[in-house]
């Protein structure tokens, strides 16, 4: 039992950071990320019986982290319609002090947009897992980062000039 | 340099985490903890002071056995002489989204949810739901439907339970007296419960998960309901787990066919339209 509780802190302490950050990347705001990570951490220690034996705990947080990110997000565009998009246009990404490629491609991307990009192009899942944590298909992921990676290269051309 | 995977490594280096998070998940924990041990005790004790009102109302009135768990009398089976009988199922809902089928009686309505359930309120209006409605009485008399997928290793008694706490942000059951109790319906886990409104309505709902997906069907009797008026029962003749291993049969009040709107449930959670690929499930 103690030693479960070990390796459940264990894998919080080695996974909460990355999380975090890709979850920042994903909703535009801190405190968003912070309440999405320890949601899904704690499903994750609720079920760390049969979790740590998975072959792929690390997938399985992410599961579950995109799962509440689906949640909230649907509930918060019902909410708020279109003045939830307004509202996470200018969070974040928005006050970064230097502005650099990736705050201002994040900025007119849509949420399910960025979490295709940072799911398949950062983390490295395939389209099809990243398809079955955000409840679309294969070709819909791979539609939605492509959509990020050519606002990126745009960004990055204008640079250029 | 600049491949988008080294830009974003790059941005996600400028979100650092406060430190004592591991500390914060821990007092999160002992939080929730808390609050559901302190639900739990509230609905258990109200279960129980329910079943006693209904037991000693049952024994009073020698009237027959509402079928279902609830020993409360369902506000659609409420005791009156002049009650038209339940009208006949013979129309057939398929909701294109929740994954289910529904029976409902000649003559009403129906309206398909446009969006998936966020668990938004479970209400006539709402785009989420689906509703099958009295033209007549229209948001006065109607049965709401919605239905979300399981969190990948979710048990169905926890999505239940997690429902029906969360009662008062889905809008239903909101009155202070209600009765009823868990059960299996169709070898699914479930919670049925009849329930007071504000101003003199009543609600009935049934809360049931399979492995994969739970549902929320809830019927609304408004206070414009004149108490005459040929309300549709809402579990009818269903045999509820309990009831059928003690090998119950239930009274049919209507005259062949189905006679309650659970009796016609079909739940098919391969249908629904966020239904996740199977090999998701970890």
């Amino acid at each position: 039992m103690g030693s479960d509780a070990a390796a459940f802190e264990d894998f919080f302490r080695g996974q909460t950071q990355s999380l975090y950050a890709h979850l920042c990347l994903i909703t535009g705001n801190r405190a968003e990320a912070e309440e999405l990570a320890q949601d899904a951490f704690l499903k994750v220690w609720e079920r760390w019986d049969r979790v740590a034996d998975m072959e792929e705990p690390i997938g399985y947080l992410y599961r579950t982290a995109m799962n509440l990110f689906r949640k909230r997000y649907r509930r918060a565009v019902l909410a708020l319609r279109k003045t939830v998009s307004e509202e996470l246009r200018k969070d974040e990404f928005s006050t970064v002090e230097d502005r650099s490629i990736v705050a201002r491609t994040l900025v007119e991307l849509t949420p399910r947009q960025r979490a295709a990009l940072v799911l398949t192009e950062l983390i490295g899942f395939s389209s099809e897992e990243a398809g079955n944590m955000l409840g679309v298909s294969a070709g819909t992921v791979r539609a939605l980062a492509s959509r990020g990676r050519a606002a990126m290269k745009q960004h990055l051309e204008a640079d250029d000039v | 340099m600049s491949d988008p995977r080294s830009l974003l490594e790059r941005e996600s280096g400028r979100f650092i985490q406060a430190d004592g998070a591991f500390e914060r998940l821990v007092r999160r924990r002992d939080h929730k903890r808390r609050n559901q041990r302190i639900a739990a005790g509230v609905l258990g004790i109200a279960v129980f002071a329910f079943a006693a009102i209904g037991f000693v109302r049952l024994l009073g009135a020698e009237r027959g056995s509402v079928i279902g768990p609830a020993t409360s009398p369902s506000p659609t089976a409420s005791p009156s002489p002049v009650t038209q009988p339940s009208p006949s199922f013979t129309e057939t809902f398929d909701s294109p989204l929740h994954g289910l089928s529904i029976g409902y009686p000649s003559g009403w309505r129906t309206r398909a949810a446009s969006e998936p359930w966020s668990h938004g309120e479970v209400t006539f209006d709402a785009p989420e739901v689906d509703v099958i409605f009295d033209p007549t009485l229209r948001d006065d008399l109607y049965l709401a439907m919605v239905s979300e997928p399981l969190d990948p290793g979710e048990s169905e008694y926890e999505w239940v339970r997690d429902a029906v706490l969360d009662f008062p942000s889905f809008g239903i059951c909101r009155g202070p007296g209600g009765g009823g109790g868990d059960d299996t319906l169709q070898g699914n886990y479930g919670f049925f419960w009849a329930c007071d409104e504000p101003h003199g309505a009543s609600g009935t709902v049934g809360i049931v998960a399979t492995a994969t997906r739970g549902y929320i069907i809830y019927l609304y009797v408004g206070d414009e309901v004149p108490s005459t008026y040929p309300v549709p029962d809402f579990d009818g003749a269903v045999v509820f787990g309990e009831a059928a291993a003690r090998g119950e049969t239930p009274e049919v009040g209507g005259v062949g066919g189905p006679t309650g709107f659970l009796e016609t449930l079909d739940l098919r959670p391969g249908d629904a339209v966020d239904a996740s690929n199977p090999s998701a499930s970890p």
